[in-house]
């Protein structure tokens, strides 16, 4: 075979190819690598990913990356979903409701945190404030430190953060629905309800799957909103996955343990993948 | 946020230590952005003595400084003078790649008799010196003399036992008489700068009662142990039992305790010199005494030996002259200059600066200042125990029982 003979495309596909096995492939299989080595590159076998395996708050931290990912998808969806029907109702003002409506996805990530990060403080925090103003508690809540409320209102803020996005692309998706579908259920009696439930999520399915995916990547990701509003605290009670691997790689410097846990949620999104295609691609087919 | 940047950080440090290596002829000192412009000014001296080197002076944040100077060693080009936390010297120095300083030193003319002891264990790895001590503090307690007055305690005698320290925490948590809330103590026990801001103010207490974290050699694990419970027992109950800290504690790393004091809010904290100047410049009104830590009765009172040393990396380019400079910058009243604290050279302390009788307190403090353990895992073993503390400040176990859990956990670390 000479050069002659390769395939065009593969010229064409090449400088492609080449810059993502650079920025992709390599630091794959450096992670790989790191993880079964010591800090002087000597293999050490399962040794690191026994050590970050049998950390006592590896549980606890797998809870709440799950917790995380699944509340803010859920919040996210319903939230998004809510906001691109009302929008796409005629109204007066629609206009600037939906432009408005896109701040919280606009601003940066860390901007949007420690601003929440304030309005949650227990002591200055303009939530409690407003709370005990109007008298719906009587001391002031440690919503960052309570355990109880930490994932909660964190969960709060991602949702607000991401939810402009799944409305944009709900509405797009609604602004496609044929308007003779709609006439042909009011004929018969249907009601809004009836509109929302019958045409407008079966005809938003695509839409959907595809931005659940695309949530769910985002929440297992972000580190941006937990990392600079509580730091993972208090005591590991906000911590996630991906955070806890950063802390081992750039705070303590153990570079083969952070490789280790890579490889280790690497797996985990792995199964989350695998289980989301056989759900969703399952559905497709029928 | 200031975390966030780290890598980022790390980055401009490897290019700017490339930048130092396309320029070897300069000798590049690292040093902090408060003490940029004092930096300049002795560079500018140095190089009027010294025509044949010149001087860049470059200044760093001290966010994520110990991961941009680790950086810098590993990548092999490095500045020449490095300004660094004296509780980072070992850890760097475990690297290998610090130059031992003690033999070129003294022949440059520096006299180790003057400095600090506890300063120079901050530097020693292996009976090696890896570090020049310039700057050492320890906490004291300040107190708002005010709110003293008006709580009925008397403003010059601040608590001296353990006992007297949380009487008067109680006393002075009150409404005062502009109907503000006020907190006898500012527990710190979350907020960015951690665990450092926890460990300073909370091991001190373990240590005056005979506790710690680890035992003298390093080896053991003593943090269940009945002294270092107790220590830390009082430290969680002046926020979970007797309530005389404020509601946010969980967020409070020491900036937003000094802020809280500033408004009034709080009556009592512990801090260094360099948070009195910070105070008189926010709120010149507040009357500020300060005292010795409190101690338990009929034991002495501790603190962690905090400050700052000069290393040379061992690849540095212009090593001679960096060693020359660190000899020149040793000068007692160079040191009592550029210090944000006290100079390490006990000599400098008579400099006319550190007269004020305010800072009375610190100077007897620095008596009774010790140095973290100089281990590898001691930046671990304090996350460790800084999240078995919240746990007990959270109050989802007792006191002991968190401690027992950090035991466990610091125990394995030190197997790994």
């Amino acid at each position: 075979m000479t050069l002659r003979n390769i395939n065009p495309g593969i010229w064409f596909i090449l400088p492609t190819m080449l810059l993502l096995a650079a920025l992709i492939v390599y630091p794959m299989v450096s992670t790989a690598q790191l993880s079964v080595t010591d800090a002087n590159g000597a293999f050490a076998g399962m040794r690191n990913f026994n050590i970050a395996i049998s950390a006592p708050s590896t549980r606890l931290i797998l809870f709440n990356t799950a917790y995380y990912v699944i509340g803010s998808v859920v919040f996210q969806l319903l939230l998004g979903i809510l906001a691109g029907i009302l929008l796409n109702q005629t109204f007066a003002g629609r206009s600037l409701v939906r432009s408005l409506m896109l701040i919280p996805w606009v601003v940066p990530g860390i901007v949007a945190a420690m601003t929440w990060a304030w309005m949650f403080h227990t002591d200055y925090g303009i939530i409690n404030y407003m709370l005990m103003q109007v008298g719906i508690i009587a001391e002031p809540i440690g919503w960052l430190t309570n355990p109880n409320t930490v994932m909660p209102a964190l969960i709060a803020v991602n949702a607000w953060k991401m939810f402009p996005f799944v409305a944009v692309m709900v509405l797009a998706g609604l602004q496609s629905v044929p308007e003779e579908l709609y006439e042909a259920v009011r004929v018969d009696g249907a009601s809004f309800w009836h509109e929302i439930w019958h045409i407008m999520l079966p005809q938003l399915r695509p839409v959907l799957v595809s931005i659940t995916l695309l949530l769910t990547i985002w929440a297992l990701d972000g580190i941006t909103i937990i990392y600079s509003i509580t730091g993972g605290g208090p005591a590991n009670r906000s911590m996630i996955f991906p955070i806890q691997i950063y802390v081992q790689a750039f705070e303590y410097f153990e570079f083969n343990r952070a490789a280790a846990l890579s490889v280790v949620y690497f797996l985990f999104i792995c199964v989350i993948i695998v289980l989301y295609m056989r759900v969703f691609a399952a559905q497709e087919k029928d | 946020m200031k975390r966030m940047t780290k890598t980022l950080a790390a980055g401009i440090a490897l290019l700017l230590s490339q930048e130092s290596l396309a320029s070897a002829a300069d000798l590049v000192w690292w040093t902090m952005n408060w003490n940029e412009q004092k930096a300049k000014d002795y560079a500018a001296e140095f190089m009027k003595e010294n025509p044949d080197v010149t001087i860049r002076v470059e200044a760093n944040v001290a966010g994520g400084l110990q991961s941009r100077i680790l950086v810098a060693l590993q990548s092999g080009s490095t500045p020449d003078l490095i300004d660094v936390q004296n509780g980072a010297n070992i850890p760097l120095a475990q690297t290998g790649k610090l130059e031992p300083l003690k033999d070129k030193l003294t022949a440059a003319g520096v006299d180790f008799q003057d400095i600090l002891p506890a300063s120079l264990d901050t530097a020693t790895h292996q009976r090696q010196l890896y570090g020049l001590p310039f700057q050492a503090e320890a906490h004291a307690l300040i107190y708002n003399k005010g709110a003293f007055k008006e709580a009925g305690l008397d403003p010059e005698t601040p608590p001296k036992t353990w006992t007297e320290f949380v009487e008067m925490a109680k006393t002075l948590t009150r409404k005062n008489s502009k109907g503000q809330q006020v907190f006898g103590y500012g527990v710190s026990g979350g907020g960015a700068d951690q665990p450092g801001n926890a460990l300073f103010r909370s091991l001190p207490f373990m240590w005056m009662n005979g506790g710690g974290i680890l035992g003298p050699d390093s080896k053991e694990v003593i943090i269940n142990s009945p002294a270092s419970v107790e220590g830390v027992k009082l430290y969680v109950d002046l926020f979970t039992t007797h309530k005389v800290s404020p509601p946010s504690t969980l967020e409070n790393d020491s900036n937003a305790l000094r802020r809280l004091f500033q408004v009034g809010n709080v009556a009592m904290i512990p801090g260094a010199t360099s948070d009195i100047e910070r105070i008189r410049a926010a709120a010149p009104d507040i009357e500020i005494g300060v005292g010795p830590l409190p101690h338990p009765e009929g034991k002495e009172t501790a603190a962690i030996l905090g400050g700052w040393n000069f290393i040379i990396p061992a690849a540095a380019p212009n090593k001679e002259a960096a060693i020359k400079l660190a000899a020149f910058m040793a000068k007692p009243e160079r040191q009592a200059a550029y210090t944000t604290t006290f100079p390490a050279a006990m000599s400098g302390l008579n400099d006319k600066r550190f007269a004020d009788p305010i800072m009375d307190a610190h100077k007897e403090m620095l008596k009774h200042a010790r140095p973290q353990p100089a281990i590898p895992q001691w930046g671990q073993i304090g996350q460790v125990y800084y999240n078995h503390l919240q746990e007990a400040l959270l109050q989802s176990g007792t006191v002991q029982e968190s401690m027992d859990a950090a035991a466990e956990e610091i125990n394995l670390l030190l197997t790994q």
